[in-house]
């Protein structure tokens, strides 16, 4: 048996990732994203390579949507409305809630573009019909063989890992997700699990960062910074997500520092995807979910909506305006105004695509003239701020997350060529853990764990979970003197016996049963060691009892037995001890039957109807303590 | 096989002073499972609570010496759970302050007071069989519901816990209150479902879908489902008892509106959340198609806390309050909305400053307690009693003649109303056609109905202090053998026996409810 990945997206890059996991059977496609650096089809996965017939509906499984970033999302709509999946599709409840305003968003700003869109709001809206919405770890049976659990990725809100099952096979597929916890989200979060196989974003394979809060700390003093110098600061931010999170740190930094200048949020979008984060606030982090009863973070104090005539009004403030990376729209427009001044500030988000106006900012030396096209051109004086804010694992985060899970393989995706190299022979070194990074529209085969089932006796479980301790001293060093030490440890290694007609597993004592060896009475056997005190173990070793000393053992069985069972006999010839049909009698390693390796036991027959009080019996036997006591009273008794 | 208790039940006993009307004065006492006090509780594993109202006993049962059990109810409903003992116990503070504190051993409790008792409340103090006088017991304080919560572990809908690697639990929704839920639990040599209720038709209470059912049947059977027609399926789903459910629902608020026009006021006094959430949003139907204005109270210690707890629990909700989610202006409850334009006010308790300044007759209450004896609701009894256009909202299943004794003669009109509270037998039925179990257990109250309808079911009754042994359904525990392992399978031929056989060697493992043989 095997897993097989055929990864259409995000092999070697990043952006839409797509990748369609076959297993058992059973084909899963994660995430169905879309590349931002294309407007025609290429920028969506080449979805022919899953059915020549375009029958998507029977060949996939299931399509679960890691979170609501366009490169995971994008394509979702395409693949539904114009492709014709209409199979399950699964995601959280707040990727289900917010995806739509991503989409949205990226649809009007192709139509403001003048671009050819490739879906339609009615589109976007029919899709997410078809979405079902699942709760962390929910144990979700997509069909009968198939179950699929979420577990949060504190990547963005509502982003999760998922974890698919198929029989005994079974893989995590990370999304993007971040190992440590911020303001706004909580770390990543999974159970320890057995895996085949772990599919991971790796966009940082070979960043190590600092703490989050410092980056919010330098963040929160240049802001300060340029507005109590009167200067007016431009986020220009999509409305989704990183808007939510600088606006929370500032909003707490305003009520907290008493600061009363007004923050403006321009899109509508962006204040109704806060509506969306207050209602949502059980998948923040812990600190905002333990004071969401006083104040809910998403209920902004110092928030106000902006209108254009504010654009050249005196006096500081601070803007949220959409797109993220001044590719157009509003915030270029807010740029275009305050840019000549030295007083204002730019915040620019971690990566910009090139060409666009924020990439040609990142790079510019202030003051500097920037052109938007032939006749158009800005003065560009303010202060530039580049936000160092990732909600991407760093390197440590992957090799903390994969040496935690311990699955045999690990398949790199959503990140660079080079530094996933690196990261692949970090893993397969360090960790020793097969790794690989295909590239796009590649097939990757994994082995996968596989089992055969068989019944089970209780007999074999109980011989097998019952715990069967070893003793041995050991001397440490080479003093004479220092005392050995003891050493113990647990030894249940599981001996039973397999038929292979209806295939099942039963203990030793069981097996005269099977063969019907004893057809008239069915009769149990059972060997058990009584409990040694160190120093008689290690004697027992290498002792051979005498028949007196058996004797004596019996006598010492008989007086705890007989204390609990009044109607316990000893045999006449001193060869057992008997209540109903239990009988309990010395054993010794040379004749054991079970393979009993200690020097002297007890070994315990009993039929069938007495099995309950067998095992109450066998209970005290193992209860006999041995110790070096009772041994001096064997001598005792020999002397005489 | 590990003890598993289902439920904490808190029965509680309404008193008060004799006033010639036979009845008892004094700090409500408390009784729970009767053998709760005689059973060593270190030998519960596993407690499994279904709903909000089924754990309101269990700061009795977790405080006791010795109690290690682990405790499991959903998110929602420990939350929830949580908020109500709070309440509770705020209540008898408050009582308290009012009346005054009581002596260990209250004057009723004295024998010659007990001998006076009339012969009905005599069979409430002692219980059917005279063991139950030594069970009633002052309530729990703050700090014994804060030390049971911290013994609460809550989950997710379907989240699975699994206890000493080989039992499996896992909360599935019941449909009944928010949060409320049936346990399906697995184990090697049988698997058990806890079904505390079972409905699809209410509209804000997350629902049971269709696959958590079919898994619940395979769990419970290991038989295939597959041969029940659709058209139980579909009768199980029927929305008939939701439209009459609204119907209810609307009833009461027709009645109440009728009262308000007249000049009265609505009284309504209930803990139930999920009742109070769908009566508001009834409410704001009528009172807006009606074009009234009158204020809407919710006071009680925890109001705040409930309200805004529901407003931020989308996975815990049934469609109708999802789609709103999903909608342009999100937002779960009209309650979000009724709130922010005054048409909604919540208060901790009734002599808020706040309360009195907003003040305004008619109106709508919804405040504790159901039992007319603690809480808000009996400051506002003894002021609308008189009024005959007021109304006061009670739950059948209360005796109204017990509860209205103290406050007699009362002029208020009284509505007594069932709510939907649970499965009806006939539904309980199907349900078994569809899980096909191999043994049901039916609650000893069913015995004549069950008989009568001839079901060709194997079952059998409970009832309280009473242990059940059922069979195993399951004639032996599987073991998956490593493929690793089960390479160096060599079977020996035994001709006469016509047997292979094989040994095997290898460490056994309890995961996650399956053993496992690896090498
Ligand atoms: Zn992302
Ligand atoms: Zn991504
Ligand atoms: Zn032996």
């Amino acid at each position: 048996m095997a897993i097989e990945c055929l990864v259409l997206g995000a092999g070697q890059e990043v952006g839409k990732s797509c990748v369609v996991v076959t297993i058992n059977g059973k084909r899963i496609m994660f995430d169905c994203g879309m590349h931002m650096r294309y407007t025609d089809l290429r920028q969506y996965p080449d979805f022919s390579l899953i059915s020549d017939s375009g029958d998507f509906t029977s060949s996939l499984s299931c399509v679960i949507i890691t979170h609501f970033h366009l490169d995971h999302i994008g394509a979702l709509p395409y693949f539904t409305q114009v492709l014709g999946y209409d199979g399950p599709i699964y995601m959280t409840y707040p990727t289900k809630a917010l995806a739509p305003l991503a989409l949205e968003d990226y649809r009007k700003q192709t139509e403001r573009r003048g671009e050819k869109e490739q879906f339609t709001a009615e589109h976007i809206a029919d899709c997410m019909k078809k979405v079902t919405a699942v709760d962390l770890k929910q144990t979700i049976h997509v069909d009968k063989d198939l179950q699929i659990q979420a577990y949060y990725a504190g990547h963005v809100l509502g982003a999760a890992m998922f974890y698919a099952k198929v029989g005994d096979a079974a893989l995590v597929y990370t999304g993007d997700y971040n190992m440590v916890p911020d303001r706004l989200l909580g770390a990543a979060q999974i159970d320890r699990l057995q895996l085949d196989l772990v599919i991971s974003e790796s966009t940082y394979a070979t960043t190590y960062r600092d703490s989050k809060y410092v980056q919010e700390r330098e963040f929160l003093k240049a802001v300060h910074k340029c507005v109590a110098s009167g200067g007016k600061v431009l986020i220009p931010t999509n409305a989704l997500g990183r808007a939510q999170e600088l606006c929370m740190l500032l909003d707490d930094y305003w009520e907290r520092t008493n600061l009363k200048v007004p923050i403006y949020f321009s899109s509508g979008s962006t204040i109704q995807a806060n509506l969306y984060h207050r209602i949502l606030i059980n998948w923040t982090s812990q600190k905002v979910k333990d004071t969401h009863a006083r104040h809910n973070a998403f209920d902004f104090k110092n928030v106000k909506s902006f209108d254009r005539s504010l654009i050249n009004a005196p006096g500081p403030c601070v803007l949220f305006a959409s797109p993220g990376m001044l590719g157009g729209g509003f915030s270029l427009e807010v740029l275009k105004q305050w840019a000549p001044y030295e007083e204002n500030l730019v915040m620019l988000p971690g990566s910009c695509s090139t060409g666009t106006v924020g990439s040609k900012l990142m790079s510019a030396k202030i003051p500097t003239q920037i052109k938007l096209d032939e006749n158009v051109k800005i003065d560009v004086r303010c202060q530039i701020y580049k936000l160092a804010f990732s909600a991407h694992t760093d390197a440590k985060g992957i090799m903390d997350l994969v040496k935690f899970l311990s699955p045999k393989h690990v398949l790199l995706v959503h990140g660079e060529k080079p530094k996933m190299a690196a990261l692949k022979e970090k893993i397969q070194s360090e960790l020793g853990i097969e790794c690989c990074y295909p590239a796009n529209n590649e097939t990757v085969t994994i082995p996968s764990t596989h089992h055969i089932e068989a019944g089970v006796s209780d007999a074999f479980l109980q011989s097998c979970l019952a715990p069967n301790f070893k003793f041995w001293k050991t001397n440490v060093g080479s003093d004479e003197r220092t005392p050995p030490l003891l050493q113990v440890y647990d030894d249940r290694v599981s001996q039973g016996i397999l038929t292979l007609q209806n295939p099942r597993v039963i203990s030793q004592n069981e097996l005269r049963d099977v063969l019907g060896l004893e057809n008239h009475l069915v009769k149990f056997d059972h060997c058990c060691s009584a409990a040694y005190d160190s120093e008689i173990s290690n004697a027992a070793s290498d002792w051979l009892p005498s028949t007196s000393q058996r004797n004596s053992l019996l006598q010492l069985l008989f007086g705890i037995v007989s204390r609990d069972f009044p109607d316990c006999i000893m045999h006449d010839c001193q060869k057992g001890i008997q209540v109903g049909s239990f009988v309990a009698s010395m054993c010794s390693r040379e004749e054991c039957p079970s393979g009993n390796a200690d020097a002297l036991h007890f070994r315990c027959t009993w039929s069938a109807t007495d099995e309950e009080l067998a095992w109450k019996v066998i209970s005290l036997v193992k209860n006999v303590k041995l110790s070096s006591a009772s041994l001096d009273s064997f001598r005792v008794l020999m002397d005489f | 096989m590990s003890a598993l208790i289902s439920q904490t039940c808190l029965s509680e006993d309404s008193n008060e002073e004799k006033r010639g009307n036979g009845l008892i004065y004094a700090e409500p006492r408390y009784r729970t499972v009767t053998r709760l006090l005689s059973w060593n509780v270190s030998f519960i594993d596993v407690v499994l609570i279904t709903s909000p109202n089924g754990m309101l006993g269990l700061p009795f049962l977790t405080r006791k010496k010795g109690f290690t059990a682990k405790v499991y109810a959903t998110k929602a409903a420990s939350r929830i759970g949580q908020l109500m003992m709070e309440d509770l116990v705020y209540m008898h503070k408050e009582f308290r302050q009012f009346y005054g504190p009581e002596s260990d051993e209250p004057i009723w409790m004295k024998w010659d007071r007990l001998e006076m008792l009339p012969l009905e409340l005599k069979k409430t103090v002692f219980g059917a069989d005279g063991t139950d006088f030594g069970c009633w017991m002052p309530l729990y304080s703050a700090a014994d519901v804060k030390a049971c919560m911290l013994k609460v572990k809550s989950l997710n809908y379907a989240e699975e816990i699994c206890y000493n690697g080989i039992v499996i639990a896992k909360p599935l929704p019941s449909g009944l209150e928010i949060g409320s839920c049936n346990w399906r639990i697995n184990g090697p040599r049988g698997n058990i479902a806890y079904i505390s209720n079972f409905s699809s038709l209410n509209a804000l209470e997350q629902v049971g879908n269709d696959e958590d059912r079919s898994g619940l049947a395979n769990y419970l059977s290991n038989s295939s489902s597959a041969d029940v027609n659709s058209e139980t399926r579909s009768a199980l789903l029927s929305t008939d008892e939701y439209l009459e459910e609204i119907d209810k629902l609307d009833f009461i608020c027709s009645c109440s509106m009728d009262s308000i026009k007249a000049g009265g006021s609505i009284l309504i006094p209930t803990g139930r959340l999920g009742i109070i959430l769908q009566l508001l949003e009834r409410f704001e139907l009528h009172l807006t198609s009606e074009n009234m204005k009158v204020p809407i109270f919710v006071i009680s210690s925890v109001a705040e806390e409930l309200m805004t707890f529901t407003s931020i629990i989308p996975e815990w909700l049934g469609q109708q309050c999802q789609d709103r989610l999903y909608s342009e202006k999100p937002s779960l409850f009209t309650h979000t909305e009724m709130l922010k334009d005054g048409r909604l006010y919540l208060f901790p308790a009734i002599h808020s400053v706040e309360l009195l300044k907003i003040w305004q007759e008619p109106c709508i209450v919804f405040c504790p307690h159901w039992s007319l004896r603690l809480g808000p609701v009996t400051h506002l009894l003894r002021r609308w009693r008189g009024d005959q256009n007021s109304l006061l909202v009670i739950e059948e299943g209360v005796d109204a003649n017990l509860v209205l004794l103290p406050f007699k003669p009362i002029a208020m009109k009284v509505l007594q109303c069932s709510f939907l509270s649970g499965m009806q037998l006939k539904k309980s039925l199907l349900l078994m056609k569809i899980l096909q179990p191999k043994h049901v257990l039916f609650p000893e109250i069913f015995r004549r109905c069950v008989d009568t309808l001839k079901v060709s079911l194997s079952s059998s009754f409970y009832q309280e202090n009473e242990t059940l042994h059922i069979p195993h359904t399951e004639d032996s525990s599987r073991l998956h053998i490593d493929m690793d392992l089960a390479r160096q399978i060599k079977y020996t031929k035994f001709e006469e026996q016509n047997v292979d056989i094989s040994r095997l060697k290898g460490k056994l493992t309890v995961e996650h409810g399956r053993y496992k043989a690896v090498r």
